[in-house]
């Protein structure tokens, strides 16, 4: 068990290739396919807890839960089909890595840190079409194009939170937005008097961001968040050249978490991003249009270790809208989501699983898809 | 209290298990990826588009030229030798010297050959034009003076009557191999009388133009050779049959009209052989930055294509490794690039020839320090007559010119969707 329990830490932490997101019809817009940066306890819960899970990245001041060093790695399996614009695709599936984190604490002080990774947006899709086409004066040839991209715009952060008092956490966390993606454009004819055309090019991301946050408990049952963050530019390079400049959003997020029962959590995150800052950018090269974004997530966690009960329960809900559109219409999606976790080894180890349920559906597509989240947290 | 904590304690084994199968199943899935799907352009599209544009570029080529010598007659790998109404060509073969004597059997023994009863000559015929059933080759008894600066004036005369010694037909079924005639003793008086050396002529004749090919000595493969009979001295009696066989110890074509490159023109072929050297100039934005998918190279004849009637001109294109003029080495065509870079012609062509070069350009984006210059030459080199003459870049009209379809490049960087 154990040997399984080091394996399955080392596959989800140790292979940078795989690291994307989830992925989405969506993916081809703007700078990708966000992704989200919490952990899979606070997806369990729709997103809900993330304002204060300490195993997620929206909110720097929820580190100061760490009182013990622990790794975490998780893998995430989408499944997913679509129509979009009388098209459809199904069958559709990628397993990628979610999110990663080393965190501890700094022994006799009230600091602990966070080191995450998360996928910032995917960038993986693989779009193929025929035609046929008139050339040479009218030479008839079928013809298949493929465009197509393999990576993701990641982000590594790292956060100190304080422990103010028992009652106030503080913190600050410096994001590095980095990745890479190998993008391709291939046509290939079907007379052999032609020869593949085929367009290769490596692009790697640059960006920094920086983030504070708070948690503060006004009554042991009514706790309450907030965090800011802001973005730079996220930098485009190909062949060395910076080929595009695309302005990342200013992030608020704030959310409340109620503790009715002490095996009873309810928690609601509520995040807001500024993404209309980025439409002078994206018109600039002729891609879609971005919109400012609402996200309310909302769930339950019950029972858990600390009350005795060893498998706790999370439920959750979540409404999002999407950023990027071709159209004037804004995409949206609906999770609803459910998930547990086991602790082993005298709680030096735990899995995590959820399970969620998602809907999109916007300018002109309709996309439905599970999501299946799968973590391992070592406390050595 | 008991039962509460057994039932947790079996909650918390069963969640191990179910767990753990879950990460088996999981990780087990995590192998298998698919996301391709069909593109949904423009709205569901990146903004990368695909796009083939063509361009026939008569500026395209520049300072050609053309340079003979590269393979004279007497390296060529076969001899042509053909009649037609405009051309006649002769092949001229020098054997290596007999021995005085013939070695016997196996024993090692030799004796001296008192008398030559024949001689049988072993041609290689590698190609010829289509057959007709009163073809023949006649072969003359030559003097062995010539070498590589005879001309087919200075041999003419011995290709009359009164030097024929043989005549080797070419039936309709004989479209190559090894063909022979038989020579009385007395056909090479130089044999048996001076030197021990033999030379002969080949001319062809038929009612028709025509040409043979025969593999010459220069060839890898086993060119012609001659095989003396004689009557051996034997001691304890008279004489014994006996065989030695020579082989070419030179052999030329010699043909009665020029094959001289017209500088005006683009010369490719004849002998001795003649090669193109074309520059281009096509936009860098096109070769360094797009997808060539063809390119093809267009060149106008200036005159019909020379040539034996019946004959092909095969043109090969070959980039170069380095361009210096006449001596520019070539890279020789891969054999990975199929049909491209070469084709065939026929003697009187004089329609306008293409030829694929899209390997070409694309080389050239792959190896930027390539000279972008091609080499047009006649494969086999210098064994026909054949010959083509394109106009040039300095011509009024018709210049050379390259059609070239490609795919500018695809802006891949920005998300997609209008």
């Amino acid at each position: 068990m154990r040997l399984l329990l080091v394996a399955l830490v080392a596959l989800a932490t140790v292979i940078p290739a795989a690291a994307d997101a989830q992925n989405s019809v969506y993916a081809v817009h703007g700078i990708g396919f966000l992704g989200r940066p919490i952990g899979t306890r606070s997806r369990a819960t729709g997103g809900g807890l993330a304002a204060f899970d300490p195993r997620a990245a929206l909110n720097p001041a929820a580190a100061a839960g760490f009182r013990s060093v622990s790794v975490t790695g998780s893998i995430g399996t989408t499944m997913r089909s679509y129509t979009a614009l009388g098209a459809s695709a199904s069958g559709l599936n990628e397993t990628r890595v979610p999110f990663g984190q080393l965190a501890g604490w700094v022994r006799g002080t009230p600091v602990s840190f966070s080191i995450t990774y998360y996928p910032y947006a995917e960038r993986s899709y693989n779009l193929v079409t025929t035609d046929t086409i008139s050339i040479r004066g009218g030479d008839s040839v079928e013809v298949s194009d493929q465009i197509s991209s393999d990576g993701a715009v990641a982000n590594v952060g790292g956060a100190l939170a304080f422990r103010i008092s028992s009652r106030l956490n503080v913190g600050a966390a410096l994001h590095i937005i980095t990745g890479s993606a190998a993008a391709a454009a291939l046509r290939t004819f079907t007379s052999d008097d032609y020869m593949l055309a085929a367009e290769r090019i490596k692009l790697g991301f640059n960006g920094l961001g920086f983030s504070v946050g708070a948690v503060a408990a006004l009554h042991p049952r009514l706790i309450l968040a907030a965090a800011f963050r802001s973005d730079t530019r996220l930098e485009t390079i190909a062949d060395s050249v910076s080929v595009s400049r695309i302005q990342l959003p200013v992030t608020a997020s704030a959310g409340i978490r109620l503790i009715p029962h002490r095996a009873v959590h309810w928690a609601t995150t509520v995040v807001y991003q500024w993404w209309s800052d980025a439409v002078s950018d994206l018109a600039a090269l002729g891609a879609a249009t971005a919109f400012d974004t609402w996200e309310v997530s909302s769930g339950f966690e019950i029972g858990g270790a600390a009350v005795g009960s060893p498998i706790p329960v999370r439920l959750g809900f979540r409404y999002a809208q999407l950023p990027f559109s071709p159209t004037d219409d804004q995409p949206r999606e609906i999770d609803v989501s459910l998930g547990s976790g086991v602790d082993f080894a005298s709680d030096r180890a735990a899995i995590e699983f959820s399970v969620e349920r998602i809907f999109r559906e916007g300018a002109g597509a309709d996309e439905r898809a599970w999501y299946l989240t799968l973590s391992v947290t070592l406390r050595p | 209290m008991r039962i509460g904590r057994v039932t947790v304690t079996l909650l918390r084994r069963m969640s191990r298990v179910g767990a753990t199968a879950a990460s088996v199943v999981l990780a087990m899935y995590a192998c298998g990826e698919n996301i391709v799907a069909p593109a949904i352009c423009p709205e569901y599209c990146p903004a990368a588009e695909l796009v083939v544009i063509d361009s026939i570029m008569p500026g395209s080529v520049e300072n050609d030229s053309s340079y003979s010598g590269h393979v004279q007659p007497h390296q060529a790998k076969q001899m042509q030798i053909a009649l037609d109404d405009t051309v006649v060509s002769n092949g001229v073969l020098r054997f290596e010297e007999f021995e005085e004597e013939i070695v016997l059997g196996s024993s090692g023994l030799s004796g001296l050959v008192v008398a030559v009863d024949s001689f049988r000559l072993e041609l290689l015929l590698s190609r010829r034009s289509e057959a007709s059933e009163l073809t023949e080759i006649a072969v003359h008894r030559l003097p062995a003076g010539f070498d590589s600066t005879t001309t087919y004036a200075d041999l003419e005369p011995y290709f009359g009557d009164t030097t024929l010694v043989a005549t080797l037909e070419l039936p309709d079924t004989v479209i190559g191999g090894t063909v022979s005639a038989i020579l009385p003793g007395d056909a090479l008086p130089a044999v048996v009388e001076d030197s021990l050396a033999a030379s002969v002529g080949l001319a062809y004749r038929s009612p028709q133009a025509g040409f043979a090919d025969i593999v010459a000595s220069d060839s890898t493969s086993l060119a012609s050779i001659l095989i003396r009979y004689a009557q051996v001295d034997s001691i304890g009696v008279d004489t014994v049959p006996g065989t030695d066989t020579v082989l070419v110890e030179f052999d030329t074509f010699l043909f009665s009209s020029s094959q001289a490159a017209d500088v005006n023109t683009l010369t490719v072929g004849g002998s001795p052989s003649t090669r193109a050297l074309i520059r281009t100039n096509i936009p860098t934005q096109i070769v360094d930055s797009s997808s060539v998918v063809r390119a093809t190279l267009i060149l106008v004849p200036s005159e019909p294509v020379r040539g034996v009637a019946g004959d092909t001109l095969v043109i090969v294109v070959d980039g170069l490794s380095t361009d210096v003029g006449a001596k520019s080495p070539i890279i020789p065509l891969p054999s990975e690039v199929g049909g491209l870079g070469i084709v065939e012609v026929p003697a009187g062509w004089s329609d306008t020839v293409r030829i694929e070069v899209t390997h070409l350009l694309r080389a050239w984006r792959a190896s930027p320090s390539l000279p972008r210059a091609l080499s047009l030459r006649a494969v086999p080199e210098g064994v026909s007559l054949s010959q083509a003459r394109f106009r040039s870049s300095r011509s009024v009209v018709g210049v050379p010119s390259l059609h070239v379809s490609y795919v500018p490049p695809v802006i891949l960087q920005s998300g997609g969707g209008q």
